[in-house]
């Protein structure tokens, strides 16, 4: 070989097998370059996909007939079946054309396969996942379900119409994000769907009350943690309407700080994941009240200027792109015309309208958890657990977690007792008995309700709805309203409350009964004439004294809507879309006075104490409304901030704060100027409570001025501090959007909470009159392609709080033509 | 004459990339890179000649492509993906096809006995 050669080989190798590695293999972040950028079957390809084509045409096995699908132009399809079970195999086949990847992630993320994908980053999650048994419990449901049963035709026809739209796709139609992973998509099964609910409930039926209640009696005392975190709200704006004309505000006197309790200490100590949320484990953030605070309210004639029915429906929950909802509609003649949303992966419409009724859904909060704490025969080697006297044999599972390369990375074994999986807590063994790993009745009764006529029928199709209890509000055509919520709910003792751990050795303790369908929490046409939820206590314990949970949010939402509601005149759709984006506080209204009085009351003793005299002037000048342009409210929050900071050090701990008492609690205590817990542990001083709030105000002002700057520039703008952050599915900042100011503050009844990650997922105003009109948004788009101009289309008429009115024809011929988008044929498979 | 020659062979070059590409994929651009290596004369012209033929190809289909969609916007948003303008990741994607090609061109060429000492 010639030295010229030797040369070129010196150089040219490296840089072909590197290029070559590059090119074949991912490297980092990126995939591999080869496939990723080819221009016919890569990335680029998907530029041909960008749009829906004008017409198209597939085939979808089992099919019994034809369907036409038209878009609209904000890219909704309207399916036009001859059959129910062909319109639920098209939703199948048009949501994962629009949402494929969202579709197989959260299904892998229940079945905890993420690391299948993604690797073993994500090993935490898919242990939480499986260690809950999520997937296993959906595996069991299904298997119980009866073949040829209705909803087992409606989830295989709706795995039918997914896999169709696999099983047909083209290079250029794989969504992007499998091409950054590398992976492809896997086969939906009828049971994924089960899959979705468990996801949903670990989401919004997942609570910590025992340990929350452990971690204040290791700071306080059992005697002081059940006044701070009681089980009934301190302030009650019940959703069942109890006769009064406003909030009901406990007089309650906090008994004061105790010594701490050993026991509680070492429970507590010893819990970790048995008690961790999806809060600790997914991207919420859970510091807020309003982490996921929902809204739904419906008006009779007599509030109604139209004297029609009005319903309206927010469901506030984490907001993503592509989002959460699929916005769609369906029509079957002479059975069903059906419109709202889905959660890709639910085979029929959750929130949303037909022709004659409209409904939607917040979540109840109602505590369907309990852990039991149970003994084993053996720590180390189990095999039976002791109930009774008599040991029963322990269930096992063996859980094996696999890297992109199939390569095994961790192996679980998880028992199970007859109330459900075990977890670890150091030399504790704690079952967990659930209600969202039960048999469900979700897709029955969302079935059912799409063809409800009026609101009793839709009551009573509810009736089958097991979990995440949720607090539905109903409306029809003849002036109806009524809210009801759903679920299934433990009868206790009540010696034994949920917000304790129960002994697994005694089996009174198991849950053997549930309340009947008639104590549900229930009104129906109230005198005055509306109807509202907000995730508030649904129940006055006054007119049902049965534990019914303890995790309840503060009611400012609910007495902010109810305000509004109660005034002394009738509303519009429109009135009821405002009302949506209300930028003021039933929160602000209650404190801001408390704390101007005891700080004017501070000054008055102290005239020259300027600073305290200067964030007086600031805050009394406030509206209490937090509008995108409000300059004031910054402060009232950093002062919130403050007082509970000062006022509950009691609850400090060596690795911070254990437990956070809620806002309400802190209400009622403003109306104890001497309480015990005004005073500050760490200074000689007694404090009381207007001293604190001195104190918390001059601090705020301090630090608002030199975070923020001064208190008239734009750091004080409240559009500048709060804004929404709808992150991409797997949280790619290029594919999110990121910092976008919006109305709202804590516990306004759209809430902004501190990350922004949270918020509307959905907005929807329903007129029932002669006709139906509607008017909705979501923040994201139709498309889960983010090259899709219907990416995120709806985002700036999402943050400027407006709707669209929807387009709801009863033929496919009444869609004008200039408002179709594209044409869908589907047909059965030959 | 050799200047025709190397013309028409840099089309078919063109037309090999390109068709390799679209039949059975990017792997056929190294793969054809070495077989080019191993049939043309031993110069790091041939290298360059194969590095810009598969350029071209691939620029061509992209053109193509960008027929059928916004691919401009596309550029744009998986681009800012990798922290890169669009026009870069233009630059990458034929800057990988023309590297994957050059550089097999020269490790085939290199390690072919020339055709001289054939004929020796």
């Amino acid at each position: 070989m010639t030295l010229r050669n030797r040369l070129i080989l010196i150089v040219s190798v490296p840089v072909f097998l590197g290029t070559l590695f590059v090119a074949s293999q991912p490297v980092g972040p990126l995939p591999a370059l080869g496939p990723f950028l080819e221009p016919t079957r890569g990335v680029w390809s998907m530029a041909g996909v960008a749009e829906l084509p004008d017409s198209a045409f597939a085939s979808i096995p089992g099919m019994e007939g034809n369907v036409n699908v038209v878009y609209d132009d904000r890219a909704v399809p309207h399916i036009f079946a001859e059959s129910r079970l062909d319109a639920v195999r098209a939703l199948g086949y048009v949501v994962a054309r629009d949402r494929l990847f969202q579709l197989d992630l959260q299904t892998r993320a229940t079945a905890g396969t993420l690391t299948e994908i993604v690797g073993d980053v994500a090993l935490s999650a898919d242990q939480q996942s499986r260690r809950l048994g999520l997937a296993w419990s959906a595996e069991q449901n299904f298997s119980r379900i009866e073949p040829g049963s209705d909803v087992a035709q409606l989830m295989t026809a709706y795995a039918d119409g997914i896999n169709a739209w696999i099983d047909g796709l083209d290079d250029n139609e794989l969504p992007l994000e499998y091409r950054l992973l590398g992976a492809q998509p896997q086969r939906w099964e009828p049971q994924h769907a089960l899959y979705l609910l468990k996801r949903m409930g670990w989401t919004l039926s997942y609570n910590n009350l025992e340990r929350r209640k452990a971690a204040a009696a290791s700071m306080v005392g059992m005697d002081a943690a059940n006044a701070l975190f009681p089980v009934n709200a301190p302030i009650q704006e019940p959703i069942q309407t109890n006769g009064t004309d406003g909030p009901r505000v406990e007089a309650v006197t906090l008994p004061p700080p105790g010594t701490p309790d050993v026991t509680a200490a070492d429970w507590f100590n010893a819990s970790t994941l048995a008690f961790e949320s999806e809060c600790a484990t997914i991207t919420f953030d859970c510091s807020s009240e309003d982490v996921v605070g929902s809204n739904n309210w419906a008006i009779g004639p007599l509030k109604s200027v139209s004297g029609n029915a009005i319903l309206s429906g927010d469901p506030h929950l984490n907001l993503t792109l592509p989002s959460i909802w699929y916005e769609v509609h369906l029509v079957v003649p002479d059975y069903m015309d059906v419109y709202g949303v889905v959660i890709p992966g639910t085979p029929g419409i959750v929130i949303g309208f037909n022709r004659d009724v409209a409904w939607s859904f917040t979540n109840t909060g109602a505590d369907v958890m309990d852990f039991y704490e149970e003994q084993f025969d053996d720590l180390d080697d189990a095999t039976t657990y002791l109930v009774d006297d008599a040991y029963r044999p322990l269930g096992t599972r063996i859980e094996e977690y696999k890297d992109e390369k199939g390569r095994v990375i961790a192996v679980d074994t998880i028992y199970h007792t007859h109330r459900g999986p075990v977890f670890e807590q150091g030399d504790r063994r704690l079952s967990l008995r659930w209600t969202v790993l039960d048999d469900q009745g979700e897709f029955e009764a969302f079935d059912g309700i799409a063809t409800a006529r009026t609101v009793d029928e839709w009551l009573e199709k509810m009736e089958s709805y097991v979990a995440p209890a949720q607090n539905g509000i109903v409306a029809d055509r003849q002036g109806s309203i009524a809210i009801r919520s759903h679920g299934r709910f433990p009868d206790r003792d009540t010696d034994r409350p949920g917000d304790m751990v129960l002994e697994g050795t005694n089996g009174d303790t198991d849950w053997t009964t549930y309340w009947p369908v008639s104590r549900y929490p229930f009104s129906i046409d109230p005198p005055r004439g509306f109807l509202s939820s907000a995730n508030q206590q649904p129940i006055d314990p006054r007119a049902e004294p049965a534990y019914y949970g303890a995790q309840w949010p503060a009611p400012w939402r609910a007495m902010q809507i109810n305000s509004v509601l109660r005034q002394d005149r009738k509303f519009t759709a429109d009135d009821m879309r405002l009302l949506q984006t209300n930028a003021g506080s039933a929160r602000a209204n209650y404190f801001l006075p408390h704390i101007l009085n005891a700080g004017e009351r501070v000054l008055s003793a102290a005239p020259n104490d300027t600073l305290l005299g200067q964030a007086l002037r600031l805050l009394s000048a406030w509206d209490g409304n937090y509008t995108k342009a409000n300059t004031r409210a910054v402060l009232f929050e950093q002062t919130m901030t403050e007082l509970g900071e000062r006022t509950w050090d009691e609850l400090d701990g060596p690795n911070g704060r254990v437990a956070t008492p809620s806002s309400a609690l802190l209400g009622i205590l403003m109306n104890d100027s001497t309480s015990r817990w005004w005073d500050n542990r760490a200074t000689p001083t007694v404090e009381n409570r207007d001293s604190v709030v001195a104190s918390s105000l001059r601090s705020a002002f301090v630090r608002t001025r030199s975070q923020f700057g001064p208190e008239d520039g734009e750091g004080w703008l409240w559009s500048s501090r709060r804004t929404a952050n709808i992150r991409h599915l797997l949280q790619i900042p290029a594919l999110s959007a990121l910092n976008l100011p919006v109305q709202g503050g804590p516990s306004t009844i759209s809430p902004s909470s501190g990350s922004g990650t949270h918020g509307a997922s959905w907005r929807m105003v329903v007129e029932l009159g002669p006709s139906i009109t509607a008017w909705t948004t979501y923040p994201g788009g139709q498309s889960g392609n983010p090259i899709s101009p219907y990416y995120r289309d709806r985002i700036e008429q999402w943050m400027n709080g407006e709707l669209a009115e929807v387009l709801f024809p009863e033929r496919a011929m009444e869609i004008p033509e200039d408002r179709i988008l594209s044409r869908l044929r589907l047909i059965g498979d030959e | 004459m050799n200047k025709m020659v190397g013309n028409v062979a840099f089309a078919v070059l063109v037309v090999a990339f390109g068709a390799g590409t679209v039949m059975f994929g990017w792997w056929t651009i190294p793969l054809i890179g070495l077989i080019w290596g191993v049939i043309a004369p031993s110069k790091l012209q041939t290298g360059a000649t194969a590095a810009m033929a598969a350029a071209l190809s691939w620029g061509l289909l992209l053109s193509w492509t960008a027929t059928q969609g916004p691919v401009g916007a596309l550029a744009r948003r998986v681009g800012s993906i990798f922290g890169v303008p669009s026009v870069a990741f233009f630059g990458i994607t034929l800057t990988l096809a023309a590297v994957l090609a050059g550089s097999a061109t020269l490790v085939a060429g290199a390690l072919t006995p020339s055709r001289v000492q054939k004929t020796k």
